[in-house]
């Protein structure tokens, strides 16, 4: 029926997800879970946050999904004496040629990790924002666009991280997601041992997908379709946070969560969002956007109420 | 509840009557349609008094209003669940005062309606029990019953606008201090003082530009401590004393701690509803010496009003209040 | 808490339609509704309905406009006003005419004598009077009622209630339905004051219910007893009873029996139908003494031939009633006041006691059958119009059948005549008779095949109306036993109706179309019982053991001797064409109003305590679950789905999903849910798909309902 217009896109999607996610799961042990939502998030079209202690390897993680698309990888480390053109390049002058040449930064590249990256100034943080807002830098007034596709994993520290040093609200907005990387659990942890002694295995991850499938897989994302129900829903849940947080989720938090709804539900191989998609992402969407006032529940708190009291389809009685 | 709750209304009297002329002429005439009238009627009032007697209490349920300062005003919204009409007659407690009622409060079987409070004076205040008459569907019987439900507001102490002067020291004081690790650079405004700037960061920008480091704030070292304690017939005047206090640091950016005679509470700028409501439930007594040291401001309610110390010496609260709104802001 | 329930559409359009505002103005309708129909029956009685129905609607019309342009005091001005242009149109049209002054105090006390229950029916111009009573309250109760002052609507409805209470022209049930409604009126009013919807004011709609219902139940046996027809106190009245203690209203019964005890005895030089009252008016189902129709000359002689006959009256029981033959002319003697109406009954101040007596002197009419036949038909105004009233409920085909009758004769005589002997020919003589429901006269004349007395009366002078003959209703005792020459002693079970004619120049003349010689055997027979029993009061000593056969001779004593001969029309050939078999006619009970009024009292009580039960909404629920959507695929789907979620055992929380619920499912329910999923969130099902999932969900409705669950299994919040 009307699956056929963009369902083969979207198996072939679905297909090249899973396989990426297979592939990284070979390299980093327990997370499963967290790997997927990257995943969706990647398949969105989103940014991603991951928060955890150091050393549980959020560096292997972005490594190997570069490396599962065959794409270009690149690391920053934020620093609070960055300069924004650490991030974006800068024109130097070549004593050769007599002329100043572009040199690109760490930014161009297709996964680009940032980490601890609210140790940086703001004009820092600033550039990478809009790095990864409009999809171009601009150095010098000259505009340049990053390559495609861009997606940024940022990371934060959380031992030392105090509440007052948190991302302000209007940053923190523009990640999809906020994911958690745990430690492992004991079986987990040998095998992680196991593997690092014995050399990184992150040099023996092999590409499974081209970056061109990883394009066309969000181009075909994008077509999922979400009906009507769908948005409905997500609007009451945003909405529900808003009526018992600080603040609530703002619009780009419910287009942020329907994305990465969208996402899911490649990964799961429907060319839909069901509601299920939807309250599997709310949990990684929704709270890190969210303010509440101290003596308040908190976000995670708010957002599981949410998917506990609004209902999944309006109330009826009514029989027809 | 029993038969011996319900009354007559005035069209129960006259059902009444009708079936007693119809029955007195019913003896004269010989007619029988007579017996009709008398028994229909009477039958209406056993109907009537049956179903008043049968239907339970209404219940009652108000909408909590929000807690806020005296002079503003709040709407109750009451929620009347009851099987037969009724209609309700609310009380409130002293320290608030109705100020609008609904015009017609026949309720019907049951409903919502709202009303307005102004509120007068800090405490929790009541709102409610409330009276109710109930009556049947018919019209002909009403009783009075007393439903338990109440409600309760919070009314905050008034808060005055005050002259700074003598707490200025304080003040001062208060804004010039701590100093704790840096995390964050930033520009450097004009506001800054030379020696923030960092200056191997600012080795890397432009000529012009310089970079300061920004002082995290110790969480406690900035807050304000007052310690404030009341005899029983003073407790209004400290703890609007303590709350106009409160506020005017605030507006400067200073948090406060204050010790009252059952609790300490902490508060922040932009989050003072914890201690508005302490102040507003609290009870006159006094702080321990243990707690009172270290307090850079004392407020005392003694004998109808407030006296606020200071290193600087003693003040009648009265005297700082300003007429002058906006002043401090 | 009376949360707002998403309530199913059908209950809402109703909802909206059926207003408490609607309902109070259709019990103030329904009092109104009472009172109007003693008035209609009043005028249809005298004449044409249409003018009522014209005048009501006017003044109800008029009562709605000006609901809404005019304030209530003008109203009620207006209605004042309205009533006093009425009562003066009223009294215009009274005999006596324009002095409005003379006739203020007869007025009030007609008004008087009305509300101590003497009927509409007797007003002399009833018809005129019910027009004109109609406008007033009529006008007031919509104006009010429409206006939302129920009270006040409930109050002049009910007055006018209350007047033709007292009255004694309402009937106990309609009676009773009328408090009903005006409670109804009263109660939805202060629903619609307080601006409740119909779903909320449940309590009211339970109170009027119960109240019905209770009405209903504690009228039943007096409205059983109405609707057939049976005295309070039970038992088969006495044919005296009917006739000579009615008083001024005669109501026929079905059932009699004849009373043997001893009233009176008279001596006098021959044997008369000893007369105690006529009847002008003729109701359809029972006669009426108007007040007019006492009018006339009182102890006058009658005009034309005449002789004399003297009587003595002796009582041998207390007789409240004073017979006389036909006509007085003189009264003397009596130990208790005396009245002489005018058209010749006799009427005492208090009955007479065993032994005492009175005379009576008497001018028996003696004119010839020819004398009779040449009287022409120039009858007095007042005669004329009084004595041909029928209501304008008659049925035609009485005139009809009359015309076809006596077609041959040509002069009210030879017509009264025809009818007469027709009658005696034609019906069988019987006690026990069911009284029909309609016109007494239409039923005896095409559906009964035997009757008494009254029956035979009422038809020859309701026939002898049809044809414009002036005729009436009397009533009196037959001659009785006679133990002497000159002596004849008169028993109950000698009560007896028959039929007064009008002859200009000569007067009333009697026929009666009783066959005699039935009716005194039968009398005679209920004597013989009564011997048998040893009743005390059957004989005085003269009488004993002797036969009571009355003179029941073929000669009419009535007429003069003369021509007995008879022409007989065509039409009577024709006549037992009829089918007059059966004494009842059909045989398929048709319910009375009241059975009517009962059942839907009951009905409506049982919807509403069902629909209190919620057995409404398990009932539609079953239906539902059994009614498989016929929509497009999507709608189909999804209407399956949520039929899934009623037949599942535990209720679905609002924040699972359909997959999160579903998922510890039979095969069955999955796979609707997955097709749910499709039709709600994706990109829809088509129509194999469809029917797979109808089969899943019909298999498992045969499986989860095998007994219909009409309670709720389920503890869930709801």
């Amino acid at each position: 029926m009307s699956d056929q217009r963009h369902g083969p896109e979207i198996d072939a999607a679905g297909r090249t997800a899973t396989a990426v996610v297979e592939n990284v799961q070979r390299v980093i042990v327990g997370n499963d879970e967290t790997i997927e939502q990257l995943l969706a998030a990647l398949l969105g079209g989103g940014h991603v946050l991951l928060e955890d202690v150091p050393g549980v390897g959020k560096t292997m993680l972005a490594r190997a999904i570069a490396a599962s698309f065959d794409c270009s990888f690149k690391r920053v480390q934020f620093t609070p004496d960055l300069l924004p053109a650490d991030i974006t390049g800068s024109n130097v002058y070549n004593q050769q040629t007599g002329e100043f040449e572009f040199r690109p930064g760490p930014v161009f590249a297709n996964v680009v990790l940032g980490d601890e990256i609210n140790r940086a100034p703001p004009k820092t943080q600033a550039a990478l924002l809009e790095a990864m807002e409009e999809q171009q830098v601009t150095v010098d007034g000259e505009t340049r666009p990053v390559p495609s596709p861009f997606v940024v994993i940022a990371t934060q520290n959380t031992v030392e991280r105090e509440r007052t040093y948190e991302l302000p609200a209007a940053e923190l907005d523009r990640f999809m997601l906020k994911l958690r990387l745990g430690y492992p659990d004991r079986d987990a942890e040998s095998e992680v041992i196991d593997r690092a002694v014995g050399g990184h295995v992150i040099d023996d991850v092999e590409p499974v997908a081209t970056v061109g499938a990883l394009a066309s897989a969000r181009e075909a994302t994008s077509n999922v379709t979400v009906s009507e129900p769908i948005r409905q829903y997500v609007s009451r849940l945003a909405e529900y946070t808003r009526e018992r947080a600080q603040l609530g989720a703002s619009p780009r938090g419910s287009i942020a969560l329907v994305r990465a709804g969208q996402g899911r539900a490649v990964l799961a191989g429907r060319s839909f969002v069901l509601p299920d998609d939807v309250q599997a992402v709310a949990p990684v969407v929704f709270p890190h956007r969210m303010r509440t006032a101290p003596d308040e529940p908190d976000a995670d708190e708010i957002v599981t109420a949410a998917l506990s009291n609004v209902p999944v389809e309006p109330e009826s009685d009514g029989m027809e | 509840m029993g038969w011996s709750e319900l009354r007559p209304t005035r069209r129960g009297i006259v059902v009444v009557a009708i079936a007693a002329v119809a029955i007195l002429l019913a003896f004269g005439s010989g007619v029988r349609s007579l017996h009709a009238v008398s028994v229909t009627a009477l039958l209406g009032m056993v109907v009537g008094a049956g179903q008043l007697r049968l239907a339970g209490r209404p219940t009652i349920e108000r909408d909590e209003p929000e807690a806020g300062f005296p002079g503003e005003r709040r709407t109750v919204t009451v929620t009347v669940d009851s099987k037969v009409p009724v209609t309700v007659d609310e009380r409130v407690g002293r320290g608030v005062a109705v100020v609008e009622w609904p015009d017609e409060t026949p309720l019907g079987h049951g409903g919502t309606f709202s009303y307005t409070i102004e509120l007068q004076r800090r405490g929790r205040r009541n709102l409610g029990p409330a009276s109710c008459e109930q009556s049947d569907s018919l019209g002909l019987f009403v009783r009075r019953v007393r439903p338990d439900e109440t409600a309760t507001v919070l009314v905050y102490p008034t808060i005055h606008p005050i002259d700074g002067r003598t707490v200025t020291g304080v003040v001062e004081r208060r804004l010039g201090s701590g100093r704790g690790s840096f995390d964050r650079l930033r520009e450097y405004t004009g506001s800054d003082t030379m020696r923030d700037i960092h200056w191997r960061a600012s080795a890397k920008r432009p000529p012009d530009e310089f970079v300061v480091t920004e002082h995290r704030r110790h969480v406690d070292d900035d807050r304000v401590r007052i310690v404030a304690e009341a005899d029983d017939d003073s407790v209004d005047e400290m703890a609007s004393a303590v709350a106009s206090l409160a506020q005017y640091l605030e507006e400067s950016g200073i948090g406060v701690v204050v010790d009252l005679p059952k609790e300490s509470i902490r508060s922040d700028p932009g989050r003072r509803e914890r201690l508005l409501r302490a102040l507003a439930l609290t009870d006159g007594g006094s702080v321990d010496t243990d707690h009172g040291r270290g307090a850079e401001i004392t407020v005392r309610g003694e004998a109808g009003r407030a006296t606020i110390t200071v290193a600087d010496g003693d003040v009648d609260f009265e005297t700082l209040v300003t007429e002058r709104r906006g002043v401090v802001a | 808490m009376n949360t707002e329930r998403v309530v199913d559409p059908a209950l809402a359009a109703v909802d909206r339609v059926v207003t408490p505002r609607w309902i109070a103005i259709t019990g103030i309708a329904g009092v109104l509704w009472a009172y109007l129909s003693v008035l209609h029956r009043a005028v249809v009685i005298l004449g044409d309905p249409t003018a009522l129905y014209a005048v009501v609607a006017v003044a109800a019309v008029a009562g709605a406009l000006l609901s809404r342009l005019v304030t209530t005091r003008t109203a009620i001005q207006i209605g004042a006003v309205g009533t006093a242009l009425c009562l003066l149109v009223y009294l215009r049209t009274l005999p006596g005419g324009a002095s409005f002054l003379a006739l203020v105090w007869p007025m009030l006390g007609d008004v008087l004598s009305l509300l101590g229950g003497l009927s509409v029916l007797r007003i002399v111009n009833a018809d005129v009077w019910a027009l004109t009573a109609a406008p007033g309250p009529v006008f007031l109760t919509t104006y009010l009622a429409l206006r939302g002052r129920y009270a006040g609507a409930t109050a002049v409805a009910g007055a006018a209630l209350g007047f033709v209470v007292l009255t004694g022209d309402l009937t106990p049930t309609a009676t009773a339905a009328g408090v009903v409604g005006a409670l109804a009126g009263v109660a939805f009013g202060d629903c619609d004051r307080r601006g409740e919807r119909l779903r909320e004011a449940d309590g009211t709609v339970v109170a009027i219910a119960a109240l019905l219902a209770a009405a209903l139940v504690a009228g039943a046996a007096p409205v059983a007893a109405d609707s057939v027809g049976a005295a309070p106190g039970g038992g088969t009245p006495t044919m005296e009873a009917d006739l000579v203690y009615a008083g001024d209203t005669v109501s026929i019964s079905g059932p009699i029996q004849l009373s043997p005890e001893v009233r009176y005895r008279v001596q006098a030089d021959e044997e008369a139908y000893w007369r105690v009252a006529s009847y002008d008016r003729y109701t359809g189902d029972g006669w009426v003494r108007s007040q007019g129709g006492s009018a006339g000359d009182g102890l006058a002689s009658p005009p034309g031939d005449s002789r004399t006959l003297e009587q003595e009256y002796t009582a041998e029981a207390d007789i409240a009633t004073l017979p006389a033959a036909w006509r007085a002319t003189d009264v003397s003697g009596v130990p208790v006041p005396v009245q002489v109406a005018g058209n010749g009954d006799l009427e005492p101040a208090s009955p007479l006691a065993e032994g005492e007596s009175y005379d009576v002197t008497s001018e028996v009419p003696t004119a010839s059958p020819g004398q009779l036949r040449s009287a022409g038909t120039e009858y007095p105004d007042g005669i004329e119009e009084r004595y041909t009233q029928l209501p304008a409920s008659t049925p035609d085909r009485v005139g009809e059948r009359t015309e076809r009758l006596t077609a041959n004769a040509d002069n009210p005589y030879d017509t009264a005549r025809v009818i007469e002997e027709w009658m005696k020919e034609e019906y069988r003589y019987s006690l026990q008779v069911e009284r029909p429901e309609g016109d007494i006269a239409d039923a005896f004349l095409f559906e009964m095949d035997a009757g008494y007395c009254t029956y035979y009366a009422t038809t020859m002078v309701a026939m002898l109306r049809t044809q414009g003959i002036p005729a009436r209703f009397v009533t009196g005792y037959s001659p009785g036993q006679q133990v002497d020459d000159d002596e004849w002693v008169v028993r109950g079970s000698n009560a007896h109706a028959w039929v007064e004619v009008y002859f200009p120049g000569h007067g009333w003349i009697e026929f009666d179309p009783t066959p005699a010689a039935d009716r005194s055997s039968t009398e005679q027979e209920q004597i013989d019982e009564a011997r048998l029993e040893g009743s005390e009061a059957v004989d005085i000593d003269v009488t004993e053991n002797q036969s009571a056969a009355a003179i029941g001779p073929e000669e009419d004593p009535l007429v003069g001797a003369g021509e007995t001969e008879l022409q007989e029309s065509e039409g009577t050939g024709a006549t037992n064409g009829e089918s007059v078999d059966g004494s009842d006619g059909i045989s398929v009970p048709v319910p009375s109003r009241e059975q009517v009024g009962i059942a839907v009292g009951v009905t409506l009580f049982a919807l509403v305590g069902a629909r209190r039960l919620g057995v409404d909404r398990r009932l539609r629920r079953q239906v539902w679950l059994r009614r498989l959507p016929d929509d497009d695929p999507d709608r189909t789907v999804i209407g399956l789905y949520r039929r899934l979620l009623v037949l599942e055992d535990r209720p679905k929380r609002p924040s699972e999903t359909p997959r999160a619920y579903l998922a510890d499912a039979d095969e069955r329910a999955k796979r609707i849910g997955s097709l749910y999923e499709r039709a709600k969130y994706g990109n829809g099902v088509d129509v194999e798909e469809v029917s797979s999932a109808t089969a899943a969900y019909e298999s498992l409705l045969e499986e989860r309902v095998r007994v219909p669950r009409l309670w709720n299994r389920r503890g869930g919040s709801r």
